[in-house]
């Protein structure tokens, strides 16, 4: 029989490290920002999907509980092609988009543009590399989006978050909805390594719950529609930084976006925990803790 | 790596001297000084869940509301007052008896009992007939909770909740430990959250803050059953239970703070 006290005493950071850490032993290479230059078309395909739906649905859930409002100056940290900036701008007084990619930034002031949206800047740094003093308390809400994976030091990254605003912080973490293409494509192409883990929810609510925060939570589900040379050029990339891609892997990958979409455009459901807090407020029994 | 968890397991563990200690008996005995809480606290808790669904834009005045362990009504009564009927389900005669009585006073005819445990109750019977599910404050009740919930969404045709202390009030955590009452630190918000996540319930989660206010009559018997859950209550415990409420009461009325932690589904 396990010991409830366990629960209590779980390392939710060790976890996390180790989570990173697995993921990087089976590395050949890290991620570069190139990387991202080169995913900039697709991921802004998959992010305009249904007239930026995944973004819409965010701002929604944010806006039904305060967090946002017409007044707010919101911080978006690892834009991409601008997952936020789009649908956030229109209702906000400005965003401010962290976004260190050339072909990124190129992307939000092309999809700005066709928005008409304007009141954005761009800060054009990784967000380890923005002085968080600067800005102290300067956003009504920090957001971001697929990015928290990247820290390995995720609470100070969390922390210097909560630094850059007097209001809400939001993380919107991907949960796992049981699809079995990606498991099924990387054992075709890696045989039997163990697939890297990029575990954001629930993970990213123990490690504020523990850390004495307060968050709270609403489930969104969204559609991201891509055609199939942005899903071969996706999984291209991704795939370069576990292997050599080599002719073989590229047709292996061509292969399966054939069986599971034909010729036409890749259709997925994906499932995102919007997960925010307030960081003055804290848990009552946990004061004092970071 | 991937967190290896087994939290059924650590529930089951977690849970299970105060599912061994508070009984059908318990709640019985406890069912003057809690319903003296919920009337004095006009539901305040209940009242909160209601406000939650309301703002979502999910309540229905056509709803059927199942309120499982409903004690006398924290939940039932708010609800009843909105939506066409809430079904309730208490064990505890003298509970079920408090909330009828307090639906009277309140001129409330559309709430009926099921007097049994949830586990005995036939959800064959009840599939797919209530809008709203709820179980507030009362999960300690399931050792086995997975399966319990699952029954909880064969009944409902529309949403699933569970209310839970987020935080023990600071003031009521200080009395105990005086008392020399260990409730233990068992954390069941964390768990069942992690427990539903796993089990593929993707729940959305709200905080909620609550004011619970009761007499000072109420608010001793509350604490005096409570010792008694644990050992037999001596006169050096009431004093210090007498002394405690007088020092923390104003105006004949004691009154604490609590936050709940809210998990709530649409059930496929």
């Amino acid at each position: 029989m396990m010991d409830s006290s366990l629960i209590s005493g779980i390392d939710w950071v060790r976890f996390w490290e180790d989570s990173y850490d697995a993921r990087s032993r089976i590395m050949r290479r890290d991620y570069e920002i190139d990387d991202w230059s080169d995913r900039a078309e697709d991921y802004s395909e998959s992010r305009r999907t249904n007239q930026y739906e995944f973004g819409e649905s965010v701002y929604a859930a944010l806006d039904l509980h305060g967090v946002v409002s017409p007044h707010s100056r919101v911080l978006e940290v690892g834009s991409g092609p601008g997952t936020f900036v789009i649908p956030f701008a229109r209702r906000v007084d400005h965003m401010t988009a962290v976004e260190p990619a050339e072909g990124m930034i190129r992307m939000i002031h092309r999809n700005a543009a066709e928005a008409e949206v304007k009141n954005y800047s761009i800060i054009p740094k990784i967000w380890q590399d923005v002085n968080s003093t600067e800005f102290r308390g300067q956003y009504d809400l920090t957001i971001t989006s697929t990015v928290i994976w990247m820290f390995r030091d995720i609470m100070a990254q969390i922390c210097r978050m909560e630094e850059v605003t007097r209001g809400y912080c939001c993380v919107v973490g991907g949960v796992s909805t049981g699809q079995t293409f990606e498991a099924e494509l990387w054992q075709k192409i890696m045989g039997n390594i163990p697939s890297p883990q990029y575990p954001e929810y629930p993970l990213i609510y123990n490690l504020l719950y523990m850390h004495g925060r307060v968050p709270q939570v609403r489930i969104i589900d969204y559609t991201s529609k891509r055609t199939p040379e942005n899903m071969f050029r996706m999984y291209r990339v991704f795939y370069s930084i576990y292997t050599e891609i080599t002719p073989e892997v590229e047709e292996t990958i061509r292969e399966a976006l054939y069986r599971d979409s034909g010729e036409g455009p890749c259709v997925r459901k994906y499932r995102s925990a919007v997960v925010w807090w307030d960081p003055a407020v804290r848990r009552r029994e946990l004061k004092g803790i970071a | 790596m991937t967190i290896q968890i087994d939290w059924e397991t650590a529930w089951a563990a977690g849970i299970d001297e105060m599912n061994r200690l508070s009984t059908t008996g318990y709640w019985n005995r406890r069912a003057e000084d809690y319903s003296d809480m919920v009337l004095a606290s006009d539901c305040n808790h209940g009242r909160n869940i209601l406000d939650l669904f309301e703002r979502e834009g999910l309540l229905q005045k056509e709803w059927h509301v199942l309120d499982i362990a409903s004690g006398p009504g924290a939940v039932t009564v708010p609800f009843a007052e909105r939506v066409c009927r809430v079904t309730a389900v208490e064990p505890a005669e003298r509970m079920a008896a408090a909330l009828m009585s307090y639906a009277q006073s309140r001129g409330l005819s559309n709430i009926e009992v099921i007097p049994q445990t949830w586990q005995e109750v036939d959800v064959a019977a009840y599939a797919k007939n209530y809008d709203l599910v709820i179980c507030c404050h009362a999960l300690w009740q399931f050792p086995d909770i997975l399966p319990q919930i699952r029954r909880m969404e064969a009944v409902s045709r529309g949403y699933c909740c569970l209310a839970h202390g987020f935080e023990a009030p600071s003031d009521t955590s200080k009395l105990m430990e005086t008392l020399g009452i260990d409730e233990g630190g068992f954390d069941q918000f964390i768990t069942i959250l992690n427990l539903l996540n796993d089990a593929g319930v993707n729940p959305n989660v709200d905080v909620v803050d609550y004011t619970l206010t009761r007499s000072v009559s109420s608010a001793v018997a509350s604490v005096q059953n409570l010792v008694e859950k644990y050992r037999p209550l001596d006169s050096n415990d009431s004093a210090i239970i007498q002394e405690y409420m007088q020092s923390h009461t104003m105006k004949g009325v004691y009154q604490v703070n609590g936050r709940m932690g809210v998990l709530w589904w649409k059930v496929a």
